[in-house]
């Protein structure tokens, strides 16, 4: 399955739609989640300049915070479903973002504390600001100079056992500014051994210090999380699928 | 984005040394969700007074300059963290230029970004740029051809770098830029539909 070349480089080789002379390439972003915060400033940069949503039904506008006591988040919750009423983003609930909504394989952008977990399944996530969002929203790509990746083998006798023990190993091994500036691939037994839960926890702990996130091999453990969930793939789509996120 | 050719008018001179980005936008301001409207706060400790009325000594304030288009600043002017609602705040005004000995990066790269002109003049020439600005001459920052003329004075020369001044003259901002590319994103998604059907289930 999963091998060193790397589940991150084999997404963004299958995501690259460009790449100039200058070093930056455009990502094509698969699934896009919006926050009330940076996408109200998008969706103003998008009016402003007359442009239109790409591609809506990849764009999700969930309340994913708990209903807000103070008046300034109620209002952005509110522009935010004015927004995606506008422009006919997809509507879901937040759950169903951890119901196979984001796939292995996927690249996804949005804010960290929204989405970063979802490198513990396999997907790459991109945390963006609200300029990004709004290049997100108007050309369902990013373009960025990619970071340098980070590989990262987890043995089993290195025996981490929690999303804790995972990020203090990577600061003690590998140290803060290489964290900063890396996105970063985690493998080996040691990952292999961890619920998909652990994965996705130390994937979102990991990025409060890594501003590229983290995503983790994919494997058998990986697929059979997904099997059965709403938003996977299903009937016909489902062996081919994971004939994919086998060869990530 | 505007496309950015000539502009000309009466330029409002701000000599003082390093105007931070906190004295140009205040800090609760750049925290704001919207980015339109952000022109009324621009410069606003030094624009209004204790209860919000304006103060008539600050030089946007005086009748020629309400409406000025170009800056001509001391060193550094904007050094600090330069957020979009900066420059948000700076074009909603109508802000287009801003002349000055020294930028810092991060602000000269934002202003690219947000179709503002930083013009770097040399030192030596700044106090007669500041005089002709408090004379209300007319300024004229002609990009295409690099100059920056005063009526009844001199005209100066300022070097921009090519691809910064490729994308203010087609008025190509990040994401005019990247649809320079849009048959390739095109390409890219027949393929993709084609090869990951089932994202698209």
């Amino acid at each position: 399955m999963s091998n060193v070349t790397g589940t991150y480089s084999k997404i963004i080789a299958a995501h690259t739609v460009h790449t100039d002379a200058a070093g930056h390439t455009i990502i094509y972003i698969d699934r896009h989640i919006l926050h009330p915060h940076i996408s109200a400033q998008a969706f103003d940069g998008l009016r402003l300049a007359q442009r239109e949503v790409r591609h809506p039904e990849a764009t999700y506008a969930p309340h994913l915070e708990n209903a807000p006591h103070d008046p300034v988040q109620a209002k952005l919750l509110d522009t935010l479903d004015a927004n995606a009423h506008e422009y006919h983003t997809a509507r879901f609930e937040p759950a169903d973002l951890q119901d196979g909504l984001i796939q292995p394989g996927m690249t996804v952008a949005g804010h960290r504390n929204d989405i970063a977990r979802f490198g513990g399944i396999g997907a790459v996530c991109f945390f963006s600001t609200p300029a990004e969002c709004e290049h997100v929203l108007a050309t369902q790509t990013l373009r960025l100079p990619l970071p340098p990746v980070l590989t990262v083998h987890i043995g089993d006798d290195d025996n981490l056992k929690s999303p804790e023990q995972i990020v203090a190993h990577l600061v003690t091994t590998q140290g803060l500014p290489v964290l900063r500036t890396h996105a970063l691939y985690l493998h080996g037994a040691g990952i292999a051994a961890l619920d998909i839960h652990t994965r996705m926890t130390a994937a979102d702990k990991i990025a409060v210090l890594a501003p590229h996130g983290a995503i983790m091999a994919v494997d058998s453990r990986t697929i059979e999380w997904f099997k059965g969930r709403t938003y996977a793939p299903s009937g016909r789509d489902w062996p081919q699928a994971c004939a994919y996120w086998e060869t990530l | 984005m505007e496309k950015f050719t000539a502009i000309k008018g009466i330029a409002a001179p701000m000599p003082a040394d390093r105007i931070a980005a906190i004295d140009i936008l205040p800090l609760d301001a750049q925290q704001k969700a919207e980015r339109t409207g952000l022109g009324k706060f621009l410069f606003a400790a030094e624009r209004y007074n204790d209860k919000g009325r304006e103060n008539p000594a600050f030089i946007l304030n005086q009748p020629a300059w309400r409406k000025s288009a170009i800056l001509v600043t001391g060193m550094h002017f904007g050094h600090g963290d330069a957020s979009d609602h900066l420059f948000w705040a700076l074009t909603d005004f109508g802000i287009r230029v801003v002349v000055a000995a020294v930028f810092d990066g991060a602000f000269r790269a934002g202003c690219y970004r947000h179709g503002i002109l930083p013009i770097e003049i040399s030192p030596a020439y700044i106090g007669t740029l500041m005089q002709a600005a408090s004379d209300k001459a007319i300024f004229t920052a002609d990009l295409e051809k690099q100059t920056l003329s005063i009526s009844g004075g001199k005209t100066y020369t300022f070097d921009t770098p090519a691809f910064e001044r490729h994308c203010l003259l087609s008025g190509l901002d990040d994401i005019g830029l990247t649809l320079e590319h849009a048959d390739a994103i095109d390409h890219f998604e027949k393929q993709h539909r084609k090869e990951m059907f089932w994202l698209y289930a």
